[in-house]
């Protein structure tokens, strides 16, 4: 199986690639920055040496090609993220992975957009692509951390 | 479901339609209040499943 993660330089695109990655599965972190993607997966497959992680890095388009493709940007750019490359992510399963968050005064809060999530909106921009919701609620610094122990469940 | 199922640690529940993710999506918001309170990093475990 091979994963992309469109946007997936971030703390929640680095932690579930490198999860994912160290269940075998072959991992392609995407960036609009193709430096920065193979900066990051270089990074990751540093961080463990020993484990010879799948991980390499690539532009969003190339990370787009994998089998399944995570939308890991933060939820304001998801759609301008998938729009173009809404051929290639045809008949494949999309994952949306962020939550539509506003700071108000200390806290964050969560908006409702126009078509109720974020996965919808995504899924509006690929309406040829299957559209699921994924992987919101998992703390990003324990995912990157393959000695620390996961029990999560995600509800999809 | 797979995919998830492959991380280990990872339980993948199924939550229902499409149309559920406005309420998971916005509990994020929940934990990461929590999180802020407690100086945690909380993650979600459904009991009696």
């Amino acid at each position: 199986m091979h994963v992309g993660i469109l946007g997936g330089t971030g703390p929640a695109g680095r932690g579930l690639g490198c999860r994912m990655a160290a269940a075998g599965i072959e991992v392609t972190i995407g960036s609009r920055d193709l430096a920065r993607a193979e900066a990051v997966a270089a990074e990751l497959v540093g961080s463990w040496p020993e484990r010879s992680l799948p991980i390499r890095g690539s532009d969003n388009a190339g990370a787009a090609a994998a089998d399944i493709v995570i939308v890991g940007t933060p939820w304001d750019s998801a759609v301008k993220t998938v729009q173009p490359l809404r051929d290639q992510l045809a008949d494949k399963v999309v994952i949306s992975m962020a939550s539509a968050l506003v700071r108000v005064g200390q806290q964050l809060q969560a908006i409702t957009l126009g078509r109720g999530s974020v996965a919808a909106t995504v899924q509006a921009a690929l309406p040829a692509s299957r559209i699921t919701a994924a992987f919101h609620h998992l703390p990003a610094e324990d995912l990157s951390n393959l000695d620390e122990g996961l029990f999560a469940d995600v509800l999809v | 479901m797979a995919l998830i199922e492959a991380v280990e640690g990872l339980r993948p529940l199924d939550a229902g339609r499409l149309s559920q993710a406005q309420a998971i999506e916005a509990f994020t918001a929940v934990c990461i209040a929590v999180n802020i309170r407690y100086k945690a990093r909380t993650y979600v475990r459904m009991g009696g499943i």
